[in-house]
């Protein structure tokens, strides 16, 4: 029962944390991202991919290849076409 | 840390200075700081001297051939760099205590000196177009000559600038902060336009690509660069994180806590140029506005 009442709570909270973010972010009429892919004006995804545990930060872009860094101090290039992994070098890095 | 791309050699900033093998990463050549000091500013690569410049936390700026890594001058800052440098004629960087310097990116001669504001530990932001050098810092905003640093407006709107990012054209320079994305005229500083953003946001960068700002709060957005007006959104697959880089029209970044990278495809057809916050575009000529 403790657990039904604490699964309603947080539903609840989603909820309502949801209709603050609709509320508060970019006017919800043109908030247009589930318009799909089929309309010019509409940024969609070609890839997303996850290979590092760590936050990557820039990225640098020449010749179809993509070099990203993580805040780790490695390295990442990969192809910008399928996102596959062509190496990967880490740096030391230390963080006072 | 920031890393850049030229002549098939990836270079990049952590401990130490590194230049890799673009085709496989292998080490070609590496440079510590003679202070042993790490660096967290992006280096920035010049095409006529065949140099990299390097900005290392306490100050010290090295200027190395990009062939071998040799050390070819060291400057020293008053205090730590509080932004990433700038290549232009000259190389500029601001120090944490708000001084702005020019110097000449040969010998590493001191062009001129401009303390934006007597203050200390801040972060800043530099951006450049045909004719004006601004520097956000604090809660200013400068536009200089960039050949004698001379002031020729200072806007104070209500933006903390702190570990803002600033963006330019030839109408308008763009700043984002925690809290809101600015339009400012750059013949004047009036304020052109204010985008509030619903929350707090520490990991915010814009880019400016065709006819928009872009930009990456918790999610992707589109404005108007003309008038800051909503254009559209897009969700990440998480909390969108560092710069956005955009190639093709195609737009790639990352997500905080390891949620990888995406290639977002931009609406419409533009192939001009984008100013991307990302440094490696000096190298490649794009990094200056179309």
């Amino acid at each position: 029962m403790k657990n039904r009442l604490l699964n309603i709570v947080i539903s609840i909270s989603f909820l309502l944390l949801a209709g603050c973010e609709s509320d508060n972010f970019l006017p919800y009429e043109l908030d247009n991202e589930n318009l799909g892919r089929s309309s010019p004006d509409i940024p969609y995804y070609l890839w997303t991919e996850s290979f590092t545990e760590n936050n990557l930060g820039y990225a640098a872009i020449v010749g179809g290849k993509l070099v990203a860094l993580s805040w780790d101090g490695s390295a990442y290039c990969m192809r910008t076409s399928n996102a596959s992994l062509l190496w990967k070098q880490t740096t030391p890095v230390s963080y006072d | 840390m920031g890393a850049g791309i030229v002549r098939n050699r990836v270079f990049l900033l952590s401990d130490k200075v590194y230049l890799l093998d673009m085709e496989n990463g292998t080490e070609i050549w590496s440079y510590s700081s003679p202070f042993k000091n790490a660096g967290r500013t992006s280096p920035v690569y010049d095409d006529q001297l065949n140099r990299l410049f390097v900005v290392f936390d306490k100050g010290i700026i090295a200027a190395l051939d990009f062939n071998n890594g040799s050390e070819i001058w060291l400057k020293s800052l008053s205090e730590s760099p509080g932004c990433s440098p700038l290549l232009s004629k000259y190389f500029y960087v601001i120090a944490k205590d708000g001084k702005l310097y020019a110097f000449d990116k040969q010998n590493g001669n001191s062009i001129w000196v401009k303390t934006l504001e007597e203050s200390s530990f801040s972060a800043g932001s530099l951006a450049i177009n045909k004719k004006y050098l601004f520097a956000g810092y604090k809660k200013s905003i400068n536009c200089l000559n960039p050949e004698n640093g001379n002031l020729i407006w200072k806007s104070l709107p209500d933006v903390y600038m702190e570990g803002t990012f600033g963006a330019v054209d030839d109408s308008r320079f763009y700043s984002i902060s925690s809290d809101k994305i600015i339009a400012l005229d750059i013949n004047n500083g009036s304020i052109l336009w204010v985008f509030n953003l619903p929350t707090s946001n520490l990991t915010t960068t814009l880019t400016l690509h065709a006819d928009n700002v872009l930009v990456n709060g918790f999610k992707i957005f589109a404005l108007k660069r003309t008038t800051g007006q909503f254009v559209w959104s897009k969700n990440g697959y998480a909390a969108p994180y560092g710069p956005i880089t955009v190639s093709n029209n195609i737009a790639y970044f990352g997500y905080l806590d390891g949620a990888g990278l995406s290639a977002l495809k931009l609406p419409g057809n533009y192939t001009g140029k984008t100013w991307n916050f990302y440094r490696s575009d000096l190298a490649n000529s794009s990094y200056l506005p179309e």
